[in-house]
C-alpha cells in the first residue's frame, strides 16, 4: 500500500507544483517588471529580476499619471458599490425568499434570464441614459450602473441563502407583533451577515476589476476613471513604448489591494461561491 | 473578537471614504491644472468666468507625446497676457472614439482639435451644428495670407468652420546608423520600391534579429492610407482608399501591385516581427531606438523626432520622397488638410476661443524654438508667407530629417472630396482585410473585389441621398499627373 | 383584520423590492428596449435615426464576419470547457485533505479570480510580446527557437493564449465549486472502498464522479455564459485581430457601437439583439437537456 502511494506522489507533486508557478507566474513577472526601467524592460530578454530596483515607475504612475485619483476613484466606486449592493440586495432577497405576491415567479424567472445579456449590449443605451440624467461628469454614474448590473446575480445569491433560515423563526417574530418590515430589519438580517459580508465582498471585487463599463462611461471625462480603464488608457497614450513600465506599475498597484484583501478575507469569498451556486 | 476590529474598522474606512466622495464624486472634481506642465485640464464654472476678469477655456489636443509644440505655444499664450487662461489635454491613439462621444454628450471643451477623425464624421459634426463658424473673427488680410485651400476644406454653406493647421503628407523615413552598420550609404535612401526592398534585406540581414529593414505598423488603421494609398496615388493609378476619380468607382483591384509588394516583402522576413500588434506609436519607438531601418510616416514627426519624442535624442535620420515602382513616372502627392481647430458651439467665449486658436496657427511652429532654442522646427502652416520664411531659414534647412520634407512641396495637391470617409458600409472595411492579405495567402483577387462591391455598393447609397455628387465623383479634367 | 395585514404586508414587500426593480428596469429593460427600437433604424449617434424596418437584420444574416466572431465565440467555449473542468476536478480532488500545504495550495489557487480580467490580459501582452516578451525571451536564450515567435498574431496561437488567460482566472474558482462537492461525499463511502481494496484511481471513477454528477452542469453554464461575455481579455490581447479573426460577439458589437464610421448603431443594436438571443437559446437548451438528465439520476 504504501509504495503504490509514493509512486503516485511524484506525478500529483509535480502538478500541482507546475500549476502553483503557472499561478504565480504572471504575478511574480509583473511585481519584478514593475522595477525595471524603461530600457530594461523594452530590452526584453529572460531575465525575471530587474538589474537595477527603479521605484520611479511608482512615483511617475502616481503622481504625473494620476494613478493616485485613478485609486481614489476605484476604492469609491468599488466600496459605494458593495454598501449599495448589500443594501438593495439584502431589501429585495427578503420578500423573495419569504413573501407571496403576484409576479414572483416571474420576477425571479426574470432575474435569471438577465444573467444571459451580453454585458456589451447593456453599455451603449446606459451611456445615452446617462448622458440625458446628466450623471455623466459624475463617479455615481459607475457606481450605480456597477450595482444594478450585479444585481441579479447578488440578490439570488443572498435570496438561496435566506431561504435556508427556518420559518419558525418568522413565526414566532409575527407572534410577537413584528411587520413584515421588522421581520426583516430586526430578525433575518443579522442572522444573514455572513452572506452579506461575502455579497459585499464579491461586488467590491467585481466593481473594482471592472473594465468595459467604466471604460465607456468615462470615454471623455479621464478625472473618473478607475484604475483599471486608468491603466489600460496608457496603451492608446501617444507615449507610445515609453509607457510599459508605467502600465505594469499601474497593474501592479491595481493588483494589490484586491489580493490583500482577499488574503484576509478569503474565507468569505470561497464560502459564499459555494453557498450560492450547490444550491442553484 | 478580530473579525469585530476588523469590520469596525472597516466601517470606518467606508464612512471616511463616503465624505469623501460625496464632496468630490457629485461635481466636477479633477485634479488642478493651473501647472502648466500638468497636461490635465480641469473645467470651470462657466458662469463664474463671466464676472471675473480671467477667461478660462478648455482646450483639447491631439499629439504622440504630452508635451509637444502646440502645448508649448499655449503655455506661452497664457504667460503671455492675463485675459485668457487656457486649460488642455493631450489625447492619443483613441482621440477620434473620445471626441465623437463627448460630442453627442454635450462634454465638450471650448476649442477642440479635429485630427485623426474621418471626413464623414466631422461633416456630420458641421451639420449637427456642433461647432461655430469661424469667419467673423478674422479679416480678409489675415485670410489673404493663407493657401486658399485653408478656408475651403472645411466650408459648409457659406460658413468656415476649421481652419487646418498644418500640411500633412508623407515621406519614407530611414535610419542613417542602420543603413551605415548594414553597408550602404546612409545619404542614398532607395529610389525605387524594387530598391527599398533590397535595402530592406541588406538590413536585415545585417541586424540578425537585433534590427529590421522595414516598419510597417500593420494594426494601426491608418497605415493603409500611408502606405498603399499613398504609393497608389504617387503611381497615378487610385485615390485614396482605392477610390478611382477617373472612372468614379471604387477599384480595390488596382492596388494588388502595392500589396503583393508588401506581402512579399512580410514572407520574406524583412518586416520588424510583431508587426501584427505593431501600431503607429510602437513603430515610431522602435524607428527611434534604432530597431527600424526604413518606415513610412507623416511630415510632422520630424518635429516630432527631433524635439518631442524623449528616446530619439540620439537617432540619426533623414526623410526621402516616397518611391514607387521602377520605371513607373510620378504623379502629384498626397496632401491631407486634415488637421485644424474647431470652436465648439456653444462655448460662450467664442472670440476668446479664436484668439488662441489664432495665436495656435501663427505661431506654433516657432514657439518651441523660443522656449529651447535647439528646438527648431519646419513650418507646416498653411500660411504660406510663414511657411517660406521660417523654412528658409539656415538653421532650418540644416536640421535633421529634413531632406525629404522640402522636396517637391509643390507637387503636392489635396483632395476635396473623398468619398470613403462619407459612405456608411455594410461589410467588412478595408482596415479590416488588409492586414490579413500582408500577412496570410489568401485569395487577393476575391478579397479585393469583395471590397470594391462592399464599398461600391454604400457608394451608390450615398449618390442616392444626395451626399455625394456626380461631380464629387468624377470632377472634370481629373488626371492623377496634373491635379 | 388579515385583509388589512395583507395589504400592508404587500405595500412592505413593495417597497422592499421597489429599488431593485427600478435599477433593474433602468439598467436591464430600458437597454434591452433601447436596442431592440434601434435595431430597425440607421443611427449614427448623432442625427436622428431613420427607419429601416429589417434592413439592419437582413444584413447581418449576410454579415460573414459577424457569424465568424460568433463560431469564435462558441469556439471559445468548447475549448474552455476541455481545458478547465478536467484541471480544476483534477485540482480539486489533490487538495481534498486538511493539511496545511493543501490550504495553502487551495488559497493561492483561488487567487486568480479576484484579479481583474483587463489588467491580467495586459500582462500577458507583455508577457507573450513578439520582440521584448519574457516568452520569447526565454525561449531564445535557450536557443529553442531563433526568430521569435509572434504569439498573439497568428489566430490560432493568439486564441490559445486568450484561453490560457481565461484558464488562468477561472481554474481556481471551478476547482472550489468542485471541492464544495467532493466535501459532501460521506468519507465511508471512501473507507469501505479502501477496505475492499480499490486503489485511489479506482475510487475517483466509481465514487467521486459520479457523485459529483450535479456540478458539471453548474460549471458548464457558468463557462458558457463566461465565454458567451469574453471580451475584456480578447480586447486588450488581440483587439479581435488581426482583422477580425480572433474576435468575438461581444467585442464585435462594441466596436460598431463605439469606433465606427458611417451609421452603424442601428445595425449595432440588432446584432446586440441578436446576441442575446444567441446567448439565451444556448442557455435554455442547457438547461432543458440538463433537467431532462436529473431526472434520470434521481
Amino acid at each position: 500500500m504504501t509504495r503504490k502511494k509514493s509512486l503516485w506522489n511524484i506525478p500529483i507533486g509535480l502538478f500541482l507544483i507546475i500549476w502553483l508557478l503557472f499561478t504565480l507566474f504572471p504575478l511574480t513577472y509583473a511585481f519584478f517588471g514593475s522595477f525595471k526601467n524603461n530600457i530594461e524592460f523594452l530590452a526584453g530578454g529572460a531575465s525575471l529580476l530587474p538589474e537595477q530596483w527603479d521605484f520611479s515607475n511608482y512615483d511617475y504612475a502616481w503622481k504625473e499619471a494620476n494613478f493616485a485619483r485613478y485609486t481614489f476613484n476605484s476604492l469609491f466606486i468599488s466600496i459605494m458599490s458593495a454598501i449599495l449592493t448589500i443594501a438593495i440586495g439584502s431589501l429585495a432577497a427578503f420578500p423573495l425568499s419569504r413573501g407571496r405576491f403576484f409576479g414572483k415567479k416571474l420576477l425571479t424567472g426574470v432575474l435569471g434570464l438577465v444573467m444571459f445579456i451580453p454585458n456589451v449590449v447593456l453599455i451603449f443605451p446606459i451611456f445615452k441614459m446617462c448622458q440625458s440624467l446628466g450623471l455623466f461628469n459624475s463617479l455615481w454614474s459607475m457606481v450605480i450602473t456597477q450595482t444594478a448590473t450585479g444585481l441579479p446575480f447578488t440578490v439570488m445569491l443572498i435570496t438561496s441563502y435566506m431561504s435556508g433560515i427556518s420559518r419558525e423563526i418568522d413565526e414566532v417574530a409575527k407572534i410577537d407583533g413584528c411587520s413584515f418590515f421588522r421581520t426583516f430589519s430586526s430578525i433575518v438580517l443579522p442572522l444573514s451577515k455572513p452572506i452579506l459580508a461575502t455579497t459585499g465582498l464579491i461586488a467590491f471585487k467585481n466593481a473594482w476589476n471592472s473594465y468595459l463599463m467604466p471604460l465607456s462611461l468615462s470615454l471623455s471625462n479621464p478625472s473618473i476613471r478607475p484604475l483599471t480603464v486608468g491603466v489600460l488608457a496608457l496603451k492608446d497614450s501617444g507615449e507610445g513604448i515609453s509607457s510599459w513600465n508605467i502600465m505594469i506599475a499601474g497593474s501592479v498597484l491595481s493588483i494589490i489591494p484586491i489580493v490583500i484583501v482577499y488574503l484576509f478575507l478569503n474565507r468569505y469569498f470561497i464560502q459564499g461561491i459555494t453557498a450560492g451556486s450547490v444550491k442553484g | 473578537m478580530l473579525k469585530y476590529n476588523s469590520k469596525c474598522a472597516i466601517a470606518g474606512v467606508m464612512a471616511i471614504l463616503m465624505l469623501g466622495g460625496i464632496l468630490a464624486g457629485c461635481g466636477n472634481d479633477s485634479s488642478k491644472g493651473s501647472n502648466p506642465a500638468n497636461s490635465e485640464g480641469s473645467s470651470s464654472a462657466d458662469g463664474d468666468a463671466k464676472t471675473a476678469d480671467v477667461v478660462t477655456l478648455k482646450m483639447w489636443i491631439r499629439a504622440s507625446s504630452k508635451e509637444n509644440n502646440q502645448t508649448i505655444t499655449i503655455d506661452e499664450f497664457n504667460e503671455s497676457q492675463d485675459q485668457i487662461k487656457v486649460e488642455y489635454e493631450v489625447y492619443g491613439d483613441n482621440y477620434s472614439e473620445v471626441l465623437k462621444l463627448a460630442l453627442s454628450s454635450g462634454e465638450v471643451p471650448d476649442v477642440f482639435e479635429v485630427a485623426g477623425l474621418d471626413a464623414g464624421s466631422v461633416r456630420s459634426f458641421i451639420k449637427a451644428g456642433y461647432m461655430a463658424p469661424l469667419e467673423d473673427y478674422y479679416d480678409d488680410e489675415y485670410a489673404g495670407q493663407f493657401n486658399p485651400s485653408a478656408f475651403t476644406q472645411y466650408a459648409a454653406d457659406g460658413h468656415v468652420y476649421i481652419i487646418p493647421k498644418e500640411m500633412r503628407y508623407q515621406r519614407l523615413y530611414y535610419n542613417k546608423t542602420l543603413f551605415e552598420r548594414s553597408g550602404l550609404d546612409p545619404d542614398t535612401p532607395p529610389s525605387t520600391l524594387e530598391e527599398m526592398m533590397k535595402f530592406a534585406k541588406i538590413i536585415s540581414e545585417a541586424g540578425e534579429g537585433e534590427f529590421y529593414g522595414f516598419g510597417l505598423p500593420i494594426k494601426s488603421d491608418s497605415t493603409w492610407e500611408r502606405n498603399v494609398d499613398n504609393i497608389a496615388i504617387l503611381s497615378g493609378t487610385t485615390g485614396p482608399w482605392a477610390f478611382d476619380y477617373s472612372t468614379g468607382q471604387f477599384d480595390f483591384a488596382k492596388q494588388k501591385p502595392i500589396l503583393e509588394y508588401f506581402r512579399e516583402m512580410f514572407n520574406a522576413g524583412v518586416i520588424m516581427p510583431g508587426s501584427e500588434s505593431l501600431d503607429i506609436e510602437m513603430t515610431r519607438a522602435n524607428f527611434a531606438t534604432n530597431k527600424i531601418g526604413m518606415y513610412i510616416d507623416g511630415n510632422w514627426m520630424v518635429n516630432g523626432y527631433n524635439n518631442e519624442l524623449e528616446a530619439a535624442k540620439d537617432l540619426n535620420y533623414d526623410t526621402a520622397l516616397i518611391p514607387v515602382f521602377e520605371g513607373q513616372q510620378r504623379a502629384k502627392d498626397y496632401l491631407s488638410l486634415d488637421s485644424g481647430h474647431a470652436i465648439y458651439a456653444n462655448s460662450e467665449h467664442k472670440e476668446e476661443a479664436f484668439t488662441v486658436i489664432k495665436y495656435v496657427l501663427d505661431n506654433v511652429y516657432e514657439a518651441p524654438a523660443r522656449k529651447d532654442s535647439t528646438s527648431i522646427a519646419p513650418s507646416l502652416s498653411l500660411n504660406l508667407a510663414n511657411n517660406d520664411r521660417i523654412n528658409s531659414q539656415e538653421a532650418v534647412q540644416n536640421m535633421k530629417g529634413v531632406t525629404g520634407l522640402l522636396q517637391e512641396q509643390n507637387q503636392l495637391t489635396s483632395f476635396p472630396v473623398i468619398p470613403s470617409q462619407m459612405l456608411t458600409l455594410e461589410g467588412d472595411s478595408r482596415e479590416s482585410v488588409y492586414p490579413i492579405l500582408i500577412i496570410g495567402n489568401s485569395d487577393m483577387d476575391c478579397e479585393l473585389q469583395k471590397l470594391s462591391a462592399t464599398y461600391n455598393k454604400a457608394l451608390d447609397v450615398a449618390k442616392t441621398d444626395g451626399t455625394l455628387t456626380q461631380s464629387d465623383l468624377t470632377p472634370d479634367g481629373f488626371d492623377y499627373m496634373t491635379r | 383584520m388579515k385583509s388589512l395585514k395583507r395589504s400592508n404586508n404587500g405595500l412592505q414587500i413593495f417597497f422592499m423590492l421597489l429599488p431593485l426593480l427600478v435599477l433593474f428596469s433602468m439598467f436591464c429593460l430600458y437597454p434591452l428596449l433601447y436596442s431592440v427600437y434601434y435595431s430597425f433604424t440607421s443611427y449614427d449617434g448623432i442625427m436622428p435615426a431613420t427607419f429601416v424596418g429589417i434592413g439592419n437584420y437582413v444584413r447581418m444574416l449576410g454579415d460573414t464576419t459577424w457569424w465568424g466572431t460568433v463560431l469564435n465565440t462558441f469556439q471559445f467555449t468548447v475549448m474552455a470547457y476541455i481545458i478547465q473542468v478536467p484541471i480544476s476536478l483534477f485540482l480539486a480532488v489533490l487538495v481534498n485533505n486538511n493539511s496545511k500545504i493543501s490550504s495553502f495550495f487551495r488559497t493561492i489557487f483561488f487567487l486568480p479570480n479576484v484579479t481583474s480580467t483587463a489588467i491580467i490580459g495586459i500582462i500577458f501582452f507583455f508577457m507573450f510580446s513578439s520582440y521584448n516578451g519574457i516568452v520569447n525571451g526565454v525561449l531564445q536564450t535557450s536557443g529553442a527557437i531563433s526568430r521569435p515567435i509572434e504569439w498573439l498574431a497568428n489566430p490560432a496561437l493568439a486564441k490559445w493564449i486568450i484561453i490560457l488567460l481565461n484558464s488562468w482566472s477561472n481554474v481556481g474558482f471551478f476547482m472550489t465549486l468542485f471541492l464544495s462537492a467532493i466535501q459532501k461525499i460521506p468519507l465511508e463511502l471512501y473507507e469501505s472502498a479502501t477496505l475492499d481494496g480499490a486503489g485511489r484511481s479506482a475510487q475517483f471513477w466509481r465514487i467521486t464522479l459520479p457523485l459529483i454528477g450535479n456540478m458539471f452542469p453548474v460549471i458548464t453554464m457558468m463557462v458558457i455564459l463566461n465565454a458567451f461575455q469574453l471580451f475584456d481579455s480578447v480586447k486588450v490581447l488581440t483587439g479581435g485581430g488581426p482583422g477580425s479573426s480572433t474576435s468575438v460577439m461581444a467585442l464585435y458589437i462594441y466596436n460598431l457601437f463605439f469606433n465606427s464610421t458611417g451609421a452603424q448603431q442601428g445595425y449595432a443594436s440588432a446584432l446586440s439583439v441578436a446576441a442575446t438571443a444567441i446567448t439565451a437559446f444556448v442557455g435554455f437548451l442547457y438547461y432543458a437537456i440538463t433537467n431532462r438528465q436529473f431526472g434520470k439520476n434521481d
